[in-house]
Parts: structure tokens; C-alpha cells; sequence
């Protein structure tokens, strides 16, 4: 019987839920969000919390809103091994010892309590999470935003409603607009066909040969210019495939493009090696290695929802592709 | 609920140590009680020992202190214990009706089974509601002990020992398609598999605690009930046949009860290793008492673990989160290992 | 001595069908590369030409590791079986693999251990607690039956490791990333750089193995027939132990922990050969390389040009003999 007694008090414990809210004395409005959650958020939030680096603080530090925490993660050999915000810090430098943004746990599992000490108006949780989303709607309204949804800018769109930042998306967005702009002047200018030029995104990583269709600004910016993929890639309904090494030369055509980064395992060296290890002489074989037209793009900083990855995957792809003389590729 | 014939039996048993049995009770209740005070006042938000008092008996809606101590440390604490105890009485009651002290669902295919759906949901729908998860692992870990339980039926004298092989069997085969699955999907997707694989109450809410204490509610007469086959299993198939008890209904009895708790205690933590086999372990090297006895003390321990491997995972190394399932594991395996070699070292001398 | 000799007259089929087998697995894949092409990529090897690369460079380095690993696996899992007197031994099952991947991860991550060299070293290491902490368990437990114990055993420090294994992937991402899909165990043509390191642990191995092949058979009629015989039970266990171990480490440093392998040939072996070790040895080591050719090459072409991990095969396969063997044993 003590069985049941233990259960009953339990039982007991359980269902006197106190019923709580956080002291909103902000003006309000209402957020629908990723999941369909009706939010009572403020309607220019001044305590945010971002509980994912690359997706959230990044844009939300580029946009300039305050930002009070963000979750972070320990990357050896990175930041003197004290936790980094992925993307933010990258891009912007942003580290929680030269802002004001506090440390609030890993990505995976921030620490709640941690969040709730810092009295937030907003919290921003990615849709992978939202497993927790009941313990953090109890400390302040909680906005989930899908991170895999397409296209990105829409996704930024909704974090900078979200946090009531849109004047600021606006005017980033015009400007890389107005960069895009300039550039396809320029291929216009030069008498470039962009459809011409065939560029694929390939890795080796982890002993694969994995190609990719959406990768961020590195896919992003591409498609923005008008360039072709190799049909492989083209006929792909997800965002990716992992090729057969075999199949080497099905992603042969002008350029190739990879990511590299400075974390451990895949710095720019270790990538070629990669390459070689799993097929000998790689470079020999595809058209963009041989005549050195093989460009590598930094991992963390195209990976970043903002507008300056976007701008600056831009700029590398203007200086190696459409203004330089390059050997074409011939099928 | 004790017949005579159990406590006939019982009685060739050490009954001298039973006395010990309510002491050891007491104690593990000031135990848990010093842990929930504990757990109650440690965490990354510092409140202030009145502070607590004031958040306890008087709690203000809107106040964080409230908040924190009510919404966030009590319904996690609760949970911790509950997927404890359920975890540890698990363990129990499939090694009492294997009678081997290393049987645990956790190693034979339950967890893996649970992991399984949980990981190929994650990676191959990964924008599939969340309210799936739990209800995955679930479906999951009955499926994978129903399989086990198919391939192992049969009219052989020892299958529950099959019940073991086949579960080690397909646990293997399921964690290395598991694996797979990991390096299919896109890394942030693997990763976040692995957080879950880790095995963790950092979820809960009193809704999940709702959940379980409903499912233990359920589940708790059964565990009564079961008791007396359980002390009369112990002297093997043939000695309990001889007692007019029906063997194989009973042993399906106790490896369902068993696999229903463990698919509970997943389906909200994931997989958490070591308590269903260090809890009964230690709960015998302190007092080698009847299965009722048993299984409530090996409940307490259960829960003790859990709950102060949570408080572990989460106060250390604030705000990094350890998973509770990884600090069970590292603190629990070793402490087995020295359960099971002191306990040779005594059979010895 | 009918069996022997029905045994000799098999070698010539054994080796036969290796050969078969490897110029299947050579010769297939998901390029087509017509047998012209292939015969020229081994004889007049010209470095330009894709199709002899594929050929030279990575098919015939991945056929090579299958075969060490497949013979490697195999000859564990018959002296574990030998050893321990149970069917349902296997490097998997007790451990060893985890123990190895265990060693791997914490050589390559964290302490940063990059040179080749030292690879194999820390699979080694990290096998040898593992079977050390199997054997402890399984021998200090009260065991009502001490098959289910050593594989309980077994399964316990696997999920162990494997939890320590997640840990260290959990906290460094990077490392994660790189290492998962040798987790999962998969042949690929990465392993040519392995081999050199890896190939004199098994080539060690082995030939222990089948030096103590007669001894091995009178161990495993158990251990006062085998003193009985004049054999030094205690130094002969200890040899296997490290035999088993470096197979095992070397087969995972190469390409990754695959299941099932050690158990699969050994017993398919016995049903053609006959339980005397002098022959069991040799044939699993060649029915091993045989078995995990096929099994590459299914991996390899099946759903092409995705690749499956090896590992998932073995398993897929190996898994239900598991199975049929359990209800045979119990």
C-alpha cells in the first residue's frame, strides 16, 4: 500500500499546478509561430534570448537588437576553448566576453534556469527544440521559428518580425539587393551567359563524396547569379546526396565549389587531403581542380542567416568567377 | 496479496535482515527528501534560502522565483525520480524473472528499439510535429520487445534466457542501423539524434509529469500483483510449475510490466543507462529481501539516481547541461563493476 | 583422417571462389568499367585515365581491406568461440568493437593523435580493456547461465562505451562529423591509407592463430581436456587474447566496427569443415574474406549510386543467423 500512497501524494503534487505568467507591462501584440503557437510578445522586445548561434544570433547581431543571451558551444582550439556562438562569432566576432550577451548553455541543451536569471521579453527557439518549448514559455513568450524552411530570407523575415526589427532587415536587404544588382549588370556587361557556366558544391567529408543542392549562402548566392549545376545535381529532390567516389566526373563543370573551416578536421589543407585520400589524384580528373578554378568558401561564415555571408560568398564568387578569365569546361 | 506458500518459501531466505527493510525505507525517504531540498535550491538561478521558503508557501504568479522553483525544478525533479524508479523497477523485474543479475532492458533491444524511432524520425522528418517523439520511442521500444518476444516464444524450459540472447541480438542489429541513420541526415539533424540518444529529463514539464505518474498509476497494481509470481520464479520454472504456477503467463506478465516501464521511462528521457541494472544490484548487496520488498526499495534507489544524476548533470557545469543519462552512466558503471566484484569477494570469504 | 583430407581437397575450391569473388567485386561497381579497361588498369597502369585509378587506386585498395578485415573478423570470432567454449561469441557481441571505436575516438579527438601510425595502436588498446572488463564482469557475476552472462556482459560495457563514444561526439561536433560514418563501419577507398599501418597487426594475428590451431581444438573440448592434452591453458588464453584483440583493433582502425562478421563465418565454416581448429582457422579466414567481398559488394551497388554502410549489412545479415543460432543452442 505504501505504493499507492507514494503515488497518490505524488499524483497530489502534480495536479496543483500553479498557473504562471511573467509581468508584461510592455505593449503587446499577438506572433503566430512555426508551430502555430498564438504568442503574446512585445512588440519592440528589449531582453531577447537566441537559443541557436548560426540561425539566430547572427542575424539578430546584424540586425543590431538587444540580445541578452545566446547559446553557445565549446569548439577546441576556437576562442581559447571558452563556448563560441557559432556564426555570430565568425561573421561578426561576436564572443559573450566582448558583448553583453550572455552564455546560456550548448546548443542542444540550453540551461533554462540560466535563461530565467536573466528575466528575457522574448525567446527565439529553433523548431528542432521546441521539444522544450513548455519550460521556456513559463519564464517569457517563446517564439519558434522553423529552421529548415526555404527560402532564407523568409526565414530571416520572420526573426525580424519576431523581434520587431524589420526597418533594420529592410534596409540589409536592400543593400545586398542592391549589390546583386550591380553584379548582374556586371555579367550583363561583360557579355556572360550565366546558364553557361556550371558550378557544383561538393564535399569530402567523413570519408564521403557528398554533393549538395542547398548549402546555405554557398547554393543561395549561385542560383541568385544564374548559374547552372551539373545535371546530378540539378535532378535532386532533396538538398543533397551522398556520390560514389566512381562517380567522380558526373559533378564535373567550370567550378567546384567547398566550404572549408578553421575548426579542427576541416581547414582548407585538410579538405584537399580528404579529397585525396578517397580518390587518388582527384584534382587531375575534374575541369575546375585542373585549371585551379577549385574555390573554397568559409564554412561558418556562409552557414550564417545574414545578409553578409550572403554578401560576402558574393564577392568571392565575383572575383573568381565572373571577373576572371577562366578556362571553360567543354562536355 | 502474500499467500503462504510465499512466505513459506521465503522464510529459507534470511529472514532476520527484513527487519531492515522499513529502516532502509526511512532512510531512502530522508534521502530523496534531502535531494529534493537540494535539487530545489541549487540550479543556475540563484534564489535566496527565504526566498525559496516564500516561493514554496506562498507562491506569486509572475514572480521568477515561483516560477523557477515551480515550473522549472520540482516537475524536473518529479520526473527524474519517476523515470528512475521506473527504470530501476524495470531492471528488477526482468532480472528476477531471468534470474541473472545483468538482465536489463536497457541492454536487450527496449532502448534500442525506442532509439531507433526516434533517430530515423528525427533525421528522416525532421519537421515532423515534436509531440511524435515521445509517442515514437514508445511505439518503438513495445515494437522492438514484441519482436523479441516473437522470436523468442517457443516451448523451451529457458526462454527468458532466450528472451535475453534475442534481445542482445537485435539490440545489436538495431543500434547499427541506428548508426547508419546518423550519418545520413545533415549534421545539426545527427546532432541533435545524439542529444536525444544521450538520454536526459531536461524536457520536463508537469504534463510529462502527468504522463508518467498516470502511466505508473496504471501500471501499479500490476506490480503488486506480481509480487508472488516473482518469489516463486525464483526457484526456477520447474520448482514454480511444482507450486501450481502457470510459468509462461506469469513470465509474460513480468516481461511485459517490465518493458512497458522502460518504454515509459524512454519514451520521456530517452535512453538511460546502468539504472535498471545498478539499482536492484545495490538494493540486493543492501538486504536480500522478498520481490515485494524488492521492487519497492529498488524503486526508491531508482529514483535516488536519476534525480541526483540530473542534479549533477545540471549544476556542475552550469550553464553546460551534462545529460542525466551520461552521468548515470559514467558514475553507475563503475559502482556495478565494484557491486559485483565485492560480491564475490564475500561469496569467497 | 577422411576429414583432412576432404579439407585439402577443398582449399583448391576455397581459393577458387576467392578468386571469383574478387574479380566480381573488382570489376563492379557504380562506374562501368569495361574488363578491357580493368585488365589494362592492372598491367599497363596509366595514372591519366579515371578508369584505371577507379581500378588501381580505389577499388583494389577497398578489395584488399574487405579481405583483410573479412579473414581478420572471421579468426577472432572462431577463438572466441574456441576459447570460450560459446557459440555465440563474436567481437561484436562481447564488446571488442566498441572497446576499439572507443580507443579510436579518444586517440583522434581527444588527444588529437593525427599520425596513422598510432591509429591501430589506440584500437588495440582500447579492445583489450574492453575484453579484459568483459571477461571481469562475466567471471565475478553470480551467473545462473554463463553464456547469457558473457554476452550480457558484453552488451553492458558496449553500451558503456558507446555512451562515452556519444559524450565525445556530443561535445566536439567537428570530430562527430569526420567520425561518423566509420562509426557506422563502411568500407571505402579512404582505407588504403590505413592499411599499411593496420595490415601487420592482422598478418600478426593470423598467423598466431593458426600456429595454435591444434591447440586451440583441445581447448575448446574444454580446459582439463585440453591439460589433459599437455596444453598450457592459462599462456595459450592469454596468446588468443591478444591474437583476438589485435585482429579485432586492426579490422576497426581499418575501416570501423563491423558486426556479426566473427559470428557469421566461423559457424558456416564449422558446417563445412568440421570443428577441428586446424581447419576452422584457415577456412574462416578465407570464408571471412569471401563473405565481406560480397557483403562490399552488395553495400556497394545495391541502391547505387547511394552506398550503404557496410556495417548495416553485416548486421542485416548476420543478425538473424544470431537468431536461429539462440534457438538452437537454448
Amino acid at each position: 500500500m505504501k505504493f499507492l500512497c507514494l503515488f497518490a501524494l505524488t499524483a497530489a503534487v502534480g495536479i496543483s499546478v500553479v498557473a504562471l505568467a511573467p509581468a508584461q507591462a510592455q505593449e503587446t501584440r499577438i506572433f503566430v509561430d512555426g508551430l502555430g503557437h498564438e504568442v503574446e510578445i512585445p512588440v519592440k522586445p528589449k531582453r531577447i534570448v537566441s537559443l541557436r548561434g548560426e540561425q539566430f544570433t547572427a542575424p539578430l547581431v546584424e540586425m543590431g537588437a538587444p540580445i541578452v543571451a545566446s547559446v553557445g558551444d565549446v569548439v577546441e582550439g576556437v576562442n581559447d576553448g571558452r563556448p563560441v556562438i557559432r556564426g555570430a562569432y565568425e561573421l561578426f566576432h561576436t564572443t559573450f566576453e566582448n558583448s553583453d550577451i550572455a552564455f546560456v548553455g550548448t546548443t542542444h541543451q540550453p540551461d533554462v534556469e540560466a535563461i530565467a536569471a536573466l528575466k528575457p521579453d522574448l525567446i527565439l527557439v529553433p523548431d528542432f527544440a521546441a521539444e522544450n518549448y513548455s519550460r521556456y514559455s513559463v519564464v517569457a513568450p517563446t517564439v519558434v521559428i522553423k529552421i529548415w524552411s526555404n527560402p532564407a530570407r523568409e526565414r530571416y523575415r520572420r526573426i525580424a518580425d519576431a523581434t520587431g526589427m524589420l526597418d533594420a532587415f529592410e534596409r540589409l536587404a536592400n543593400l545586398y539587393d542592391f549589390r546583386l544588382g550591380e553584379a548582374r549588370h556586371l555579367i550583363e556587361e561583360e557579355g556572360i551567359d550565366a546558364q553557361d557556366i556550371v558550378v557544383a558544391v561538393a564535399e569530402v567529408n567523413g570519408k564521403r563524396l557528398r554533393v549538395f543542392k542547398h548549402y546555405d549562402a554557398m547554393t543561395a548566392v549561385l542560383s541568385d547569379l544564374g548559374f547552372s549545376r551539373p545535371e546530378v545535381v540539378d535532378g535532386l529532390n532533396g538538398e543533397r546526396l551522398d556520390l560514389s567516389p566512381e562517380q567522380l566526373q558526373s559533378i564535373d563543370g567550370d567550378f567546384l565549389v567547398s566550404s572549408y573551416s578553421e575548426r579542427r578536421f576541416s581547414g582548407p589543407s585538410e579538405l584537399r587531403a580528404n579529397w585525396d585520400n578517397l580518390i587518388p589524384g582527384w584534382d587531375a580528373f575534374l575541369h575546375a581542380p585542373r585549371h585551379n578554378q577549385h574555390i573554397l568558401i568559409p564554412r561558418e561564415i556562409m552557414r550564417a542567416l545574414s545578409f553578409r555571408a550572403l554578401e560576402e560568398v558574393l564577392a568571392i564568387y565575383m572575383s573568381n568567377i565572373v571577373t576572371r578569365k577562366f578556362v571553360p569546361f567543354e562536355d | 496479496m502474500n499467500d503462504f506458500s510465499f512466505r513459506f518459501f521465503d522464510g529459507r531466505i534470511s529472514g532476520r535482515l527484513h527487519r531492515y527493510a522499513p529502516v532502509l525505507a526511512v532512510l531512502f525517504t530522508i534521502l530523496l527528501l534531502t535531494l529534493l531540498a537540494t535539487s530545489a535550491a541549487m540550479g543556475s538561478f540563484e534564489i535566496s534560502l527565504p526566498g525559496l521558503w516564500a516561493a514554496l508557501t506562498s507562491p506569486a504568479s509572475g514572480q521568477t522565483e515561483t516560477t523557477v522553483l515551480w515550473e522549472l525544478r520540482l516537475p524536473r525533479f518529479i520526473a527524474a525520480c519517476l523515470v528512475g524508479a521506473m527504470l530501476g523497477l524495470s531492471g528488477a523485474l526482468l532480472q528476477g524473472v531471468t534470474r541473472n543479475p545483468l538482465a536489463d532492458p536497457s541492454l536487450v533491444g527496449v532502448s534500442q528499439g525506442a532509439s531507433l524511432a526516434v533517430v530515423a524520425l528525427i533525421i528522416l522528418f525532421p519537421t515532423t510535429s515534436l509531440f511524435w517523439r515521445p509517442l515514437c520511442a514508445f511505439g518503438g521500444a513495445i515494437l522492438a520487445s514484441l519482436l523479441i518476444q516473437w522470436i523468442s516464444a517457443g516451448r523451451s524450459s529457458a526462454q527468458s534466457l532466450r528472451f535475453i540472447l534475442v534481445g542482445i541480438g537485435l539490440a545489436a542489429l538495431i543500434s547499427s542501423v541506428t548508426t547508419a541513420a546518423l550519418t545520413y541526415g545533415q549534421i545539426n539533424l545527427a546532432m541533435e539524434a545524439l542529444s536525444w540518444l544521450a538520454g536526459s529529463v531536461h524536457t520536463a514539464s508537469w504534463k510529462v509529469c502527468q504522463v508518467l505518474i498516470i502511466g505508473f498509476l496504471v501500471l501499479s497494481p500490476l506490480l503488486v500483483w506480481v509480487a508472488s509470481p516473482l518469489a516463486v520464479l525464483r526457484f526456477g520454472p520447474e520448482i514454480s510449475s511444482a507450486l501450481g504456477l502457470n510459468v509462461r503467463r506469469a513470465r509474460f506478465t513480468v516481461i511485459t510490466l517490465s518493458v512497458a516501464l522502460a518504454a515509459l521511462a524512454v519514451s520521456v528521457a530517452g535512453p538511460i543507462g546502468f539504472v535498471g541494472l545498478l539499482a536492484p544490484q545495490l538494493v540486493h548487496r543492501l538486504i536480500p529481501s522478498r520481490p515485494g520488498t524488492h521492487l519497492f526499495l529498488t524503486a526508491f534507489v531508482g529514483a535516488l539516481i536519476v534525480a541526483l544524476a540530473d542534479l549533477v548533470g545540471r549544476t556542475a557545469a552550469a550553464p553546460i547541461q551534462l545529460p542525466a543519462g551520461l552521468v548515470s552512466s559514467i558514475i553507475g558503471a563503475p559502482i556495478f563493476a565494484i557491486l559485483l566484484l565485492r560480491r564475490v569477494r564475500t561469496s569467497l570469504s | 583422417m577422411r576429414l583432412f583430407s576432404s579439407a585439402t581437397r577443398l582449399l583448391p575450391a576455397a581459393l577458387a571462389l576467392l578468386f571469383v569473388v574478387a574479380i566480381f567485386h573488382i570489376g563492379f561497381g557504380a562506374k562501368a568499367i569495361a574488363l578491357g579497361d580493368i585488365w589494362q588498369a592492372i598491367w599497363a597502369f596509366d595514372d591519366r585515365n579515371f578508369d584505371h585509378v577507379v581500378i588501381r587506386q580505389m577499388r583494389l585498395p577497398r578489395l584488399l581491406a574487405a579481405m583483410t578485415v573479412g579473414a581478420s573478423l572471421s579468426v577472432a570470432g572462431a577463438l572466441m568461440q574456441g576459447v570460450t567454449r560459446n557459440p555465440l561469441a563474436d567481437p561484436g557481441l562481447l564488446g571488442l568493437l566498441s572497446g576499439a571505436s572507443f580507443g579510436v575516438v579518444v586517440g583522434a579527438a581527444v588527444l588529437g593523435i593525427d599520425s596513422d601510425s598510432l591509429i591501430p595502436v589506440f584500437a588495440v588498446l582500447g579492445a583489450l580493456a574492453a575484453a579484459l572488463l568483459v571477461a571481469a564482469i562475466s567471471f565475478f557475476a553470480p551467473g545462473a547461465n554463463s553464456r547469457a552472462m558473457l554476452l550480457l556482459a558484453g552488451a553492458a560495457v558496449s553500451l558503456f562505451l558507446a555512451a562515452n563514444v556519444s559524450a565525445l561526439n556530443l561535445l566536439n561536433e567537428e570530430g562527430f562529423a569526420s567520425f561518423r560514418v566509420w562509426l557506422s563501419g563502411a568500407i571505402t577507398t579512404d582505407a588504403a591509407k590505413m592499411l599499411p599501418w593496420c595490415l601487420p597487426w592482422c598478418v600478426i594475428g593470423l598467423a598466431v592463430a593458426l600456429f595454435s590451431a591444434r591447440q586451440v581444438t583441445a581447448l575448446s573440448m574444454g580446459h582439463k581436456t585440453a591439460t589433459g592434452l599437455g596444453v598450457d591453458t592459462k599462456k595459450l588464453s592469454l596468446r588468443l587474447l591478444f591474437c583476438v584483440v589485435s585482429l579485432t583493433a586492426a579490422s576497426v582502425a581499418l575501416v570501423g566496427p563491423l558486426g556479426f562478421v566473427g559470428l557469421v563465418v566461423p559457424h558456416a565454416t564449422r558446417l563445412v569443415v568440421g570443428s577441428d581448429y586446424r581447419h576452422v582457422i584457415p577456412f574462416s579466414a578465407l570464408f571471412g574474406a569471401i563473405f565481406l567481398l560480397i557483403v562490399d559488394l552488395v553495400a556497394r551497388t545495391v541502391l547505387s549510386p547511394v552506398e550503404i554502410s557496410t556495417g548495416v549489412v553485416t548486421s542485416l545479415l548476420g543478425a538473424p543467423l544470431f537468431l536461429v543460432l539462440i534457438r538452437r543452442v537454448l
